[in-house]
């Protein structure tokens, strides 16, 4: 008999655990729902479905991974959804340093500090390409032309957009700058390079291969060469310093739990190591860079202060 | 290359019936667009092999873009983007006692549209991409210059109306982000408009919820004929009659998919105003004149193939939806760009293919088919209209994920419905909305690229000879104009002589 009740105790105090420990500390209990503020098919897209994928086959949270596409007015109509959504872990963004551009150029009444960096992801590199055919060979070339003629040269990008200012910060090592003609993605930019429309652009890896025989690569944007083209310099090698990178990074609303964000950064950080996402980086040239806590916090800061340094010269080559 | 083909037709075939049926469905509801369920499948594709994803997504873009004339025909609402100017010439037919026929000239048309330009894509890809890339900013503007031109044509009798309502739609497409500034205008500080009015939720209010306004009005449709409706009246002598409607749409939409950024709803609005100026009798248009359905079908379809020809060369999407197509061969690993059909010829021919096999298993589906949709179309107003609304508010709530879309449609509903209550044409507002954005862009960019001057328009060859051809269609419709006015007071205003009595007064 007393057995039985010490067992009956037992599950009684067992039960109340349950009940009583998820609300405190087990996070995941309904499915998470992941933002990408950009369409279907494209690299965020890309990566964001692969991350699922990784989570979903290897069960790496107990709950269901959801991703959500809102498009809209260059990543803003999404990731106003995420700021305004309920602090508590289950809604989350994706997106990369277009964030910074809109919110430097004072296009929305947030800022990178509104929210809570939760983990970096991948990184992908650019490159500066001209047409196969054109007379610039190096980057001092092109440079020394951008300075001979103001204003002169043309460059293939998006007014405003995440690449503008590394763009930007290019302009201004080489103390000049040139036009930005409006195109959109890297394939509209190869589009009018092939076309004559413009002289350079700011490409991404994929494009080291896919343009052989149309595009001159001039500089790795990285910080170090890229393995699939070691006898490419970076312009950091050739007297400039400029690196253009876009880093995948994954956020929360303002006042997540941190136990929340560590969760959930757990989970992408293990589906990082899954063939699946894998697969994609292989695809999509870009590399796997996780960065966390503060490491991500610091990077995000110099991101950040780059952008706004070089406000005034992507203002000044906009358009009016 | 054949082993490419032999998969098409033998293991891929699956793929490709249930691509094209699924894009045949979905586009002839409104409010489900193509671009929606490629984008939902593109994620489903990545358990499948690279070339039966391809095979999937293309059989379904091409489903997509024909399924939408069923409802543009029978009801008026056009099921996708690409079946707008359907609308105009289809309706009126089948209204007037002939929805067989309309359908089947309909049908009949994406087939021959789909595979004249399959020949150009098969045989001319590459070095039609080369002349495509040559197709700057003010090439484009000045051939939506021409589409546009089509607003003053399609609103002979009326043209104060077309012009207003065109306006309207221009003044629509504006706010968002400036392209050339990359500023936010006309938001009036309500974040919500940051990325503008966007074109489902407008298209979806203007030409489909507001249909549905006026259907509630009416107390009964046109009985629905029922022996006509259940068939597709596929005839001969409707493709010998009108054999140099086909070949004229299906040319100009497939080298308008060709173009970068231009897909296949600008194609057929440049076709219809093409056809329309080149027809006898050009009154006809707007109230079901055979040729308007044969322009705008067999020029969406064949822009839909034509769109296909950058992607394989060049790696370069055309449209939304090739935009899709693109990501999923970058998520398989096949390395679109320049390279592909160097390097890896049997993907380009996977999707040539692909086209191919899309296009004959649309012709099979559609003839099978649209007697059912057809059918479907006439259940009881009752039961149909709120089933359509449901799929618009979905529609529209997945633009963005967000409620703002579908107010946004519900708010241009009530506008299409008053415009139609006044008289006004929504054909030119959608035009206008649809065309405007595409224009000032690549005016804008043409400014920044050579230097802020406009002479390039006119020394260029290409430039020059398209705003020619716009300037000679808008002189045309104005002459029109002033013409069928002076009849009309003529024959209001008796010829002085034939009343002596009115004069001795």
């Amino acid at each position: 008999m007393p057995t039985l009740k010490a067992a009956l105790c037992a599950t009684a105090i067992g039960l109340g655990t349950a009940i009583a420990g998820p609300a405190l500390a087990e996070f995941p209990e309904r499915p998470v729902k992941l933002i990408v503020p950009f369409g279907a098919g494209g690299g965020s897209d890309g990566l964001a479905r692969a991350i699922q994928a990784g989570i979903e086959k290897h069960d790496l949270l107990p709950v269901p991974f959801v991703v959500v596409n809102a498009p809209g007015a260059a990543g803003t109509v999404g990731t106003r959804q995420v700021l305004g959504a309920e602090p508590d872990g289950y809604t989350l963004l994706q997106i990369h340093q277009e964030m910074f551009a809109a919110a430097a150029l004072g296009r929305v009444d947030y800022a990178p500090d509104d929210f809570e960096p939760v983990i970096q992801a991948s990184r992908g590199c650019m490159f500066v390409a001209v047409p196969e055919g054109s007379e610039y060979r190096t980057l001092d070339d092109l440079m020394a032309a951008a300075k001979a003629a103001p204003g002169g040269l043309k460059q293939a990008d998006d007014i405003g957009s995440a690449t503008h200012f590394p763009s930007a910060q290019l302009m201004s090592q080489a103390g000049t700058e040139w036009r930005i003609v409006p195109t959109g993605g890297t394939s509209k930019r190869f589009a009018a390079l092939k076309g004559g429309f413009a002289d350079l652009a700011f490409m991404s890896t994929p494009w080291l291969t896919r343009g052989k025989g149309e595009l001159r690569p001039l500089a790795a944007l990285g910080e170090e060469r890229f393995p699939e083209m070691p006898d490419l310099p970076t312009a950091q090698e050739q007297g400039y310093d400029v690196t253009a990178c876009l880093a995948r990074r994954y956020w929360a609303p303002k006042g997540t739990p941190p136990e929340a964000v560590e969760a959930v950064a757990d989970a992408i950080e293990a589906a990082m190591g899954t063939e699946e996402v894998q697969a994609y980086l292989e695809a999509s040239g870009e590399d796997a860079a996780v960065l966390r806590g503060d490491a991500l916090r610091a990077a995000i800061e110099a991101d950040y202060g780059s952008y706004l340094d070089v406000l005034d010269v992507v203002k000044a080559t906009s358009g009016q | 290359m054949l082993d490419a083909y032999a998969h098409v037709f033998t293991g891929g075939l699956p793929w490709i019936l249930l691509g094209t049926a699924t894009g045949i469905f979905v586009g002839s509801i409104p409010g489900l667009s193509g671009a929606m369920v490629i984008s939902l499948a593109l994620p489903m594709t990545y358990f499948m092999s690279g070339s039966d994803a391809l095979l999937l997504l293309v059989s379904m873009y091409v489903g997509a873009t024909t399924g939408g004339l069923v409802s543009a025909t029978l009801m008026r609402m056009p099921g996708t983007e690409a079946a707008i100017m359907t609308t105009l010439d289809g309706y009126p037919m089948a209204a007037r006692g002939e929805p067989g026929r309309a359908l089947g000239i309909g049908v009949l048309a994406s087939f021959i549209g789909g595979m004249l330009a399959w020949v150009i894509l098969a045989l001319l890809s590459p070095p039609l991409s080369v002349v495509a890339v040559r197709f700057g900013p003010y090439e484009i503007f000045a051939m939506t210059v021409v589409a546009l031109s089509l607003i003053a044509a399609i609103s002979r009798g009326s043209l104060l109306a077309g012009l207003m309502a065109a306006g309207l739609g221009a003044l629509v497409s504006l706010p968002g982000i400036d392209p050339i500034s990359g500023t936010l205008r006309l938001t009036f500080g309500f974040s919500g408009l940051d990325t503008g009015f966007a074109l489902l939720p407008v298209l979806l209010g203007t030409l489909v919820v507001a249909q549905v306004f006026v259907d509630c009005r009416t107390p009964s449709a046109p009985p629905p004929p029922r022996g006509e409706a259940a068939r597709v009246a596929m005839h001969i002598r409707d493709v010998t009659r009108y054999a140099w409607s086909y070949v004229r749409a299906s040319v100009i939409g497939a080298w308008i998919g060709i173009l970068p950024g231009v897909g296949g709803t600008t194609a057929s609005i440049a076709a219809y105003s093409v056809e329309k100026a080149m027809a006898k009798g050009p009154e006809r248009f707007g109230r079901g004149a055979e040729e308007g359905v044969i322009a705008s079908e067999a020029a969406n379809n064949a822009g839909t193939v034509g769109a296909l020809v950058p992607l394989i060369t060049l790696g370069i999407p055309g449209s939304v939806i090739t935009a899709v197509l693109l990501g999923a061969m970058v998520i398989h690993n096949l390395n679109p760009g320049p390279l592909l059909f160097a390097e890896n010829p049997g993907i380009a021919h996977t999707v040539i293919g692909g086209a191919l096999a899309a296009n004959l298993a649309m012709l099979l589906i559609m003839w099978l088919a649209t007697p059912l949709l057809a059918r479907l179309m006439y259940v009881r107003k009752a039961w149909l209209l709120p089933g359509i609304v449901i799929f618009c508010v979905i529609g529209a709530f997945s633009v963005s994920n967000r409620w703002l879309d579908v107010g946004v449609m519900l708010a241009f509903a009530a506008l299409g419905y008053l415009m139609h209550r006044a008289r006004i044409p929504t054909g030119p507002f959608i035009i206008a909305y649809i065309l405007t954005p595409m224009a000032e862009q690549n005016l804008r960019s043409g400014l920044v690229v050579y230097d802020g001057s406009f002479l390039p328009l006119l020394t260029r060859p290409v430039p020059a000879l398209f705003l020619l051809i716009a300037l000679g269609s808008i002189i045309w419709a104005l002459a029109g104009e002033l013409r069928s006015r002076r009849a009309q007071r003529a024959a209001i205003q008796p010829p002085p002589g034939t009343a002596p009595g009115h004069e001795n007064r």
